[in-house]
């Protein structure tokens, strides 16, 4: 027989907290919310508190010296989340602020007592904590007047039988605060400022008997209030593959040749990365894959990170994203994270059923982050790279590569490894004349051609035209015709 | 803008005023009425917050009603009813209902500009409602 107590998890109500607090805050925890002002601490407290209150488990939110409640309420109610219907029932404000001026610990705890007497809440938030630290009166002997009503009122709270929430202006987690060890919960809100952009991320640095995503985790507000960007490890259930599934089937580049170059299509699930100079004709071979998606019936989402998204974009992607069919992820703020994007992608290729995924381009990509995410981009990349390819899709990325021709590069930043398949495109000069030529340098697991091809583009697309088979040296941009003029045979991995 | 809420107090006051009563009982009324207000805003921002929100609805009023200023006291640390009781029970009775209501609107209308319209009728609901003792004034709710 089993006799152990059931921890029960309240959902929050912010997308991504409870998958990164490892399932929800504990029934009755007294938890603890810190960060320098500014960071979303009672914005969060809101959030979780109009999520969780109802008429039967109503909230109690205490003021003890934080905004000025009439400011704090003329702000939060600018969220989506703040119902004003419930002000007063489920949800009840109590302002303390006088009573914590006066510096009196017992007569603060006294006044949350008749409080929570008078109306027994589900749940309590204090707001704030570091304020009543500093309003307290200096001599007798400061942290142990504070940890004595911290553990009162921690003890207090778990006997009212409610899960409690402080929010605290600490600055750093090193203050050894006597809080921290008392709390079952702390989570920790900052601000990284680097350059001009300013990303927002929390920690979960302890929920009690929790497997707590470990980290700092970026987090946006916005109208609809807090959104926090978890990172996806889980694969979407009905979509996803298996991995001994994926490249068993194949997909349609929608350009029939270049199909056959790379045996048969792009496998369904792979990552395809298109890498070329800029003109060369990526993005159009990008369109080109989703276009043909359209075709088919199966639906397309594009990230798009370019400062004018619909200024010279391919008129048929145009088409379809009017129509619906293909999904547009856009971002241009200079803060995003890869999560946020991922989070973004993953939320447009469910509700599309999306089979195709285009990033259009890595480069830009890259250049639309924040810089404090800059330096990760590889291990990003891969993360990214993953999810969306376990969730089912396949990903086609476009990179810009410079025009540099003494070498043979697919990506500025080391991220082809990461790829299941590669094709390059390059110019190349031949009598006179600037062509365009592209070869398939890698589909993992599959035979593929290693023919180098000439293309061109029209107001149809890509068509892909012959090998040329009479120049040597097409790499390093400059080729010259072969001097033994001999047809060359050159069977060798084509598998036409 | 004149809300809802405001507005009946309005009505009630007016229907004292019909029924003969006295500038007192007007008084009487409208001070019970701000003491529900009180009640209802003091756990939310304290009794301070109260007094400032009362005391500059007062300096907004007399410049419409400047006999109100007899009651305006400036920084307080709670409101002074009894103050405004005495200084209505010296007018008329409808002078003393009119200028109360406005008295109402305007303080209404100050918190609406801070909390908004929605949560401000929420908040001083019951206090339009029940300051009233006549079936009437009921009638008039939605």
């Amino acid at each position: 027989m089993t006799t152990k107590v059931t921890i029960h998890r309240l959902a929050t109500g912010v997308p991504g907290l409870d998958t990164i607090l490892g399932g929800g805050v504990p029934e009755l925890s007294f938890n603890l919310i810190a960060g320098a002002s500014g960071c979303g601490k009672t914005t969060l407290a809101h959030q979780m508190m109009f999520a969780m209150a109802t008429v039967e488990r109503p909230a109690l939110y205490l003021t003890v010296l934080g905004e000025p409640p009439l400011k704090m309420l003329r702000y939060q109610q600018q969220f989506d989340f703040f119902d004003g219907s419930v002000v007063g029932t489920a949800v009840r404000f109590v302002n303390l602020a006088e009573v914590t001026l006066t510096g009196d610990f017992d007569r603060v705890l006294e006044c949350i007592v008749a409080e929570v007497e008078k109306n027994p809440p589900a749940f309590i938030f204090v707001d704030s904590f570091r304020s009543v630290v500093l309003s307290g009166l200096p001599d007798n002997n400061e942290p142990n007047k504070l940890q004595k009503f911290v553990q009162q009122l921690g003890m207090l709270t778990v006997s009212w039988q409610a899960t409690t929430f402080l929010l605290g202006e600490y600055l750093s987690e090193i203050d050894a605060n006597p809080v921290f060890a008392i709390a079952d919960g702390l989570f920790w809100l900052r601000q990284s400022v680097q350059r001009n952009s300013m990303v927002r991320k929390i920690q979960i640095l302890k929920m009690r008997g929790q497997p707590t995503i470990p980290g700092l985790h970026s987090f946006r507000i916005q109208r609809a209030g807090i959104e926090v960007f978890a990172p996806v490890s889980a694969p979407i259930a009905n979509a996803a593959l298996a991995f001994d599934e994926r490249g068993t089937t194949r997909m349609s580049v929608g350009i029939a040749a270049l199909d056959k170059m790379l045996g048969g299509g792009l496998p369904v699930g792979y990552s395809l990365m298109v890498a070329g100079p800029s003109g060369s004709g990526k993005s159009i071979l990008a369109a080109t894959f989703l276009a043909e998606g359209v075709r088919i019936g199966e639906a397309g989402v594009i990230a798009a990170f370019e400062q004018h998204p619909h200024r010279g974009r391919n008129r048929m992607l145009v088409d379809c994203i009017e129509a619906g069919e293909i999904g547009v992820v856009e971002a241009s703020s200079p803060d995003l994270s890869i999560d946020e994007i991922l989070v973004l992608l993953l939320r447009e290729t469910r509700r599309l059923n999306a089979k195709r995924v285009v990033i259009d381009s890595l480069s830009s990509f890259e250049l639309s982050l924040a810089p404090t995410f800059r330096d990760d981009f590889r291990e990003s990349m891969l993360r990214l790279i993953t999810a969306l390819t376990r969730a089912g899709v396949t990903v086609l990325m476009t990179s810009e590569l410079e025009d540099r021709y003494t070498d043979l590069r697919f990506s500025s930043n080391g991220t082809a490894f990461l790829t299941d398949a590669i094709i390059v495109q390059r110019y190349i000069e031949v009598d006179s004349r600037l062509l365009r030529m592209l070869v398939v340098v890698k589909v993992r697991g599959s035979a593929h051609s290693n023919q180098m091809r000439e293309f061109h583009i029209d107001d149809a697309g890509i068509h892909i035209d012959g090998m040329l088979t009479g120049q040597e040296g097409l790499l390093g941009g400059r080729p010259t015709h072969k001097l033994s003029v001999h047809k060359v045979v050159d069977t060798h991995g084509d598998i036409e | 803008m004149k809300s809802e809420r405001s507005s009946i107090s309005a009505e009630i006051l007016a229907q004292l005023v019909a029924q003969g009563e006295d500038a007192a009982s007007i008084a009487e009324a409208a001070t019970r009425a701000w003491q529900q207000a009180e009640d209802v805003l003091t756990p939310l921002i304290g009794k301070r917050g109260v007094a400032a929100l009362y005391q500059r609805s007062i300096h907004i009023t007399t410049s419409i009603y400047p006999w109100l200023a007899a009651c305006y006291q400036g920084v307080q640390h709670e409101m002074q009813l009894d103050l405004l009781k005495q200084t209505l029970a010296q007018y008329s009775s409808a002078d003393a209902a009119i200028a109360s209501a406005e008295l109402f609107n305007t303080f209404h209308d100050l918190l609406a500009s801070l909390i908004g319209q929605s949560l401000t009728a929420r908040l001083l609901q019951s206090v339009w409602i029940t300051s009233s003792s006549g079936a009437a004034a009921r009638d008039l709710l939605p």
